[in-house]
């Protein structure tokens, strides 16, 4: 299976009252297709700074990020939000939709962004995804009406809406309850099942149990790597 | 709220960007609202000032040219048809008219007499030049009827159908019907002037027992495109030809080709009105501005989101800027119609005061075109940096938690002076420290507000100022009554008829005659073409018509206010005869000419000869001061009619009352000793009387930029709503920690206020500053306009007082509606607003 994503020596620093803090130190990491790799560890592990370097988020300070055979540490930051659309589903912890369009249209958005998807097919696909994640009924909703979990899948079905082939996700079940919380895991599962790459920061515990790679980071290096049958071996 | 838009049908009219955008507005909309009604009003203001220029100066100018405005006027002794027949057949000319011009006066309904100016035209059924056009009544004017031009009617105070009576010194006597009212569109404007123009036939002015035959011969030339030089050299070339054939011309005028008399005084008035308006647009300017920066920095997290999800910096820009075009065409829409109304009113109100015809009202396509331009185009361009800016920010950047806070090692001096600040109040040390947490918008907040009130200054200074001149003119004037007579009278004889009247406390007499100062610029005399052989001295051609008057020696009845040089020295003797020729303070023959001399001859210096042309003598004068005088060009000499020394034909009359009501009441009485005694008076003017004329003009001045600036006020004030809104919707948050903590609603209102009045404080501080060249440069600039000399400013302290608390009135005004907001909304709700 060909790699998604491939990291080679990269870093990133802040400067911060004069101190260099590194967030991401050295960190080397292969990616394969069709992977769902979680990413655990403590809060300021540097585990969001490395989704975001890999989303083109973040620039990193040395080494190199490449994604689907492109090499986007170099890429434009004008070029990287185009690109991010085409090839990268992102879901965040607080959700991120924008308050003043409707479920749908939030959905429809990224696809008028992107123009992937033909104008006249958009509703079509944004329905189907709605129903996929389970939440057609509230196609005509706004997000400030959601409770936290229905808000989550909207974000999922958003990140889907261009097909990209990676969904990266930081912290998705960070503010939903439990009983939520799994319902998203195994929305991630069956993306991953029809062929998605998952990549998921999580503080949930839990998560390493939907993933086939769990990654720990610590001080913004990799403490371990560690494939499912490992992973369940450990446990 | 946002339901209230369908989405399926919005879905067919606009992609989500076009949604996006209009529920942004929708959901900011009390904000949207100021911004679209500043952008209304600042459109609106240009285009209601253009709209009507436009009209305006189209108007005039087509209707002043319907009339067949005469290129060069002849004032003239004598004339008849022969001459018109004769002249016709030039080739320079394309026609000629003629008509007799005789000045006198009429009595008002109210008993007054009033100056007359009596035309007796050629032909009232063919006018060739300069014509004239019936309005009501009779046409043309029949045997013992007279007309009134429209804009007299007023002045007259008569009806159609009332007998006038006229007279003047030159046997003009009798009374007319007014049978009619007529539009002569040239004239200056009757009721500034306080002049009656009259027409009568040949036959009316041969039974009021005047001669019949015409003094003023007008000219048009066949040349059509001559610039005004070279219609002055024609000019010139046809008084030498008048000459020839043995007439005698007193003088000339040529006509600015195209152009109506009062074109440069329209032109002048409305340059002022259009630099308000570009002020109101560059206003309006910084409020999209503050709202876009406002907006854009609420709006960080979503433009991150949409960044990470796909959207391009120019697809993000594109919803932001169709936002600004939302605001901008729905400012259009209200301001363009409303513009096109008012601005016809405005016409309306206008076109009487200038004395034409309004035949249309179309507006010039260039004219809505530009207001559209401006009203998308500074908006947009007011955005373009709040929007370049949020739109190019990368997406981690937009995503982090926004702060407006930085550490104190980072604030400018400025800020540290105020941080240092060590008020008692810990919510009102809080409050001022707020203020500057958005340095940007409190900069353009404040500099908008300083610009209202330094206009709010500047037009009351103004309006001191012009009080000032009028004060200046009235008391110029050591005398309550000046009469003129038609007739030369012994100096004695006159006081003593005069001397008796109640209230008169003293008289001296003056000689004024019709003069003309010989234009002889010393640059331009090398040009030997230009100069003319006449009665052996070189004399050019252009002369300068003035109202001379000569004073008794030592005469204290005018304090004209001095410009330039000197006024007659007050230690000069005189043995009570002195002549031309003789010597005032070792100066041969001193003269002291108005402002509005030196600017028809700019070229004039003190020390100067000038060659005056006297009843058909020509003498020799040295300039030695220059006054300000409102009123037509006049010279002043000091005793130098000597020759007439024991006679006069003015007197002036002094007295202890000086209101004018006063004054007029004294004229009565005047009037009624000189009909008493069969005086026949050229005019009779009160000391108030010239004050007056100018009085009209700086009303409407004054008016207009008291407008204008409350206009700028309203959007000033709007740019303080949005702040103050703004300010308080980011520290929502930050507010309701505040209540948590115990902080009363009292404590908020009273730090929201404290940032508020700090606000119109140092908005006032500048504003005093700024105002002062502001007001000096609209004096000056408004004196060369109507008076033909810098206004000195005065400045008006009360305002600088009472603007502090009006400042102070319209920011805390302009803080109720937030703060109200705030104080309402819940600690909960406040906590975990976004």
């Amino acid at each position: 299976m060909s790699n998604s994503i491939s990291l080679t020596a990269l870093s990133k620093s802040y400067q911060i009252n004069k101190t260099l803090f590194h967030a991401v130190d050295r960190v080397n990491l292969i990616i394969k297709k069709g992977d769902f790799v979680s990413i655990i560890g403590k809060s300021g592990s540097g585990k969001s700074t490395l989704l975001n370097l890999m989303s083109g988020i973040d620039q990193p300070t040395s080494g190199q990020v490449i994604v689907n055979d492109v090499d986007i540490s170099q890429m434009k930051s004008s070029l990287l939000d185009a690109w991010r659309g085409h090839n990268i589903g992102l879901v965040f912890q607080f959700f991120q939709l924008i308050p003043t369009l409707t479920v749908l249209e939030n959905i429809l958005l990224a696809m008028d962004f992107c123009k992937v998807i033909p104008a006249k097919d958009r509703v079509n696909r944004a329905r189907s995804l709605l129903n996929k994640v389970g939440i057609i009924d509230k196609a005509d909703q706004f997000p400030s009406i959601l409770s936290g979990g229905e808000k989550q899948r909207v974000a999922i079905a958003r990140a889907l809406a261009n097909d990209p082939p990676i969904i990266l996700a930081d912290e998705p079940t960070g503010n939903l309850d439990s009983v939520t919380a799994k319902a998203i895991f195994d929305l991630f599962t069956e993306l991953n099942a029809q062929g998605k790459t998952i990549i998921l920061v999580s503080h949930d515990s839990d998560c390493h149990k939907y993933s086939n790679q769990t990654i720990d980071i610590s001080d913004g290096k990799i403490r371990s790597n560690i494939k499912s049958a490992e992973v369940a071996h450990c446990a | 709220m946002l339901n209230i838009f369908p989405s399926r049908l919005l879905d067919r009219l606009f992609n989500r960007m076009w949604i996006k955008t209009w529920r942004d507005i929708w959901q900011s909309k009390g904000r949207s609202t100021l911004v679209v009604l500043s952008i209304a009003l600042s459109t609106f203001t240009l285009g209601v000032i253009l709209n009507s220029y436009a009209i305006l100066s189209r108007e005039m100018t087509q209707d002043y040219l319907r009339s067949n405005p005469t290129a060069i006027s002849f004032y003239m002794e004598k004339f008849d048809n022969d001459l018109l027949d004769e002249l016709k057949q030039q080739n320079w000319v394309d026609e000629v008219d003629a008509r007799r011009l005789i000045s006198g006066e009429i009595k008002t309904a109210t008993g007054d007499w009033k100056r007359l100016l009596l035309f007796v035209l050629n032909d009232y059924q063919d006018i060739k030049l300069d014509k004239v056009k019936s309005d009501q009544g009779s046409w043309p004017p029949q045997k013992g009827q007279i007309l009134i031009e429209r804009q007299a009617v007023s002045v007259i105070g008569a009806e159609r159908g009332i007998s006038l009576q006229l007279q003047n010194s030159s046997g003009l006597s009798g009374k007319l019907t007014m049978a009619g009212i007529v539009h002569d569109v040239g004239l200056p404007q009757a009721e500034w002037e306080n002049v009656v123009y009259g027409y009568i036939s040949q036959e009316s002015l041969n039974n009021l027992g005047i001669e019949s035959y015409y003094n003023e011969l007008k000219v048009s030339l066949s040349e059509q495109q001559l610039t005004l030089g070279e219609m002055t050299s024609q000019a010139v070339n046809t008084k030498l030809w008048l000459q020839g054939k043995g007439y005698a011309v007193k003088r000339y005028k040529v006509a600015s080709p195209g152009e109506h008399p009062h074109a440069n005084i329209t032109g002048g008035m409305f340059m002022i009105q259009k630099v308000f308006a570009v002020l109101c647009c560059f206003l309006s300017a910084v409020l999209v501005f503050n709202l876009m920066s406002a907006m854009l920095s609420k709006q960080l997290r979503q433009i991150g989101v949409m960044k990470a999800i796909g959207g391009s910096n120019r697809q993000i820009s594109g919803i932001y800027y169709r936002g600004v075009l939302l605001l901008g065409g729905l400012g259009l829409l209200i301001s363009l119609p409303a513009a096109y109304l008012v601005g016809n009113r405005y016409v309306d109100a206008l076109s009487p005061m200038m004395n034409f015809d309004i035949t249309s009202y179309q507006v010039p396509f260039w004219i809505i075109a530009l207001q559209i331009l401006l009203g998308i185009g500074i908006p947009m361009l007011s955005a373009y940096l709040p929007i370049k800016k949020a739109s190019q920010m990368k997406v981690r950047e937009t995503l982090l938690e926004y702060s407006a806070d930085k550490p104190v090692n980072e604030q400018s001096r400025f800020e540290l002076v105020i941080f240092s600040l060590n008020f008692k109040s810990h919510p009102i040390r809080l409050a001022i420290r707020n203020s500057l947490r958005q340095k940007g918008r409190f900069i353009l907040t404040t500099g908008v507000l300083m610009i209202a009130a330094s206009l709010l200054m500047a037009s009351f200074n103004i309006a001191r100022t012009m009080k000032e001149v009028i004060d200046v003119e009235r008391h110029a004037k050591n005398w309550a009554v000046e009469i003129k007579l038609n007739q030369q009278m012994q100096e004695d004889v006159l006081a003593g008829l005069f001397n008796e009247i109640a209230d008169i406390t003293e008289t001296e007499s003056f000689n004024r005659i019709s003069a003309a100062i010989i234009e002889n610029d010393p640059d331009e005399v090398k040009d030997n073409s230009k100069v003319i052989n006449n009665n052996s001295q070189h004399v050019k051609a252009h002369k300068v018509s003035v109202s001379m008057t000569d004073l008794k020696p030592n005469s204290t009845m005018l304090n004209l206010p001095l410009i330039a040089g000197r006024w007659f020295s007050s230690n000069f003797q005189t043995t009570g005869e002195q002549s031309i020729g003789s010597a005032n303070n070792e100066v041969m023959n001193p003269v002291v000419v108005s402002q509005l001399v030196m600017d028809h001859l700019p070229y004039l210096k003190l020390g100067m000869s000038l060659d005056i042309e006297m009843s058909g003598q020509i003498n020799t004068f040295t300039l030695i001061g220059v006054v300000q005088n409102i009123g037509p060009a006049s010279i002043y000499t000091s005793g130098l009619l000597n020759n007439r020394r024991s006679q006069a034909n003015g007197l002036f009359l002094s007295s202890e009352k000086q209101s004018r009501a006063e004054l007029k009441l004294l004229k009565k009485r005047v009037i009624e000793r000189a009909e008493e005694n069969n005086i026949k008076l050229s005019y009779t003017s009160t000391a108030w009387d010239g004050a007056q004329v100018v009085e009209g003009h700086f009303q409407i001045i004054f008016s207009l930029m008291l407008l204008l600036t409350v206009i700028i006020i309203f959007i000033a004030s709007n740019g303080i709503i949005l702040t103050m809104t703004t300010n308080i919707i980011e520290r929502t948050r930050e507010n309701g920690v505040l209540k948590a903590i115990g902080a009363s609603n009292r404590e908020l209102a009273k730090m929201i206020l404290s940032e508020a009045v700090m606000i119109a404080f140092l908005a006032w501080l500048v504003a005093c500053i700024v105002t002062l060249p502001l007001s000096y440069g609209i004096a000056y600039w408004l004196g060369e306009l109507l008076i033909k000399t810098p206004f000195a400013l005065t400045i008006d302290p009360f305002i600088f007082i009472i603007s502090l608390p009006i400042m102070m009135l319209i920011t805390s005004l302009a803080s109720l509606i937030p703060m109200g907001k705030i104080m309402k909304l819940p600690v909960r709700e406040a906590l975990v607003y976004e």
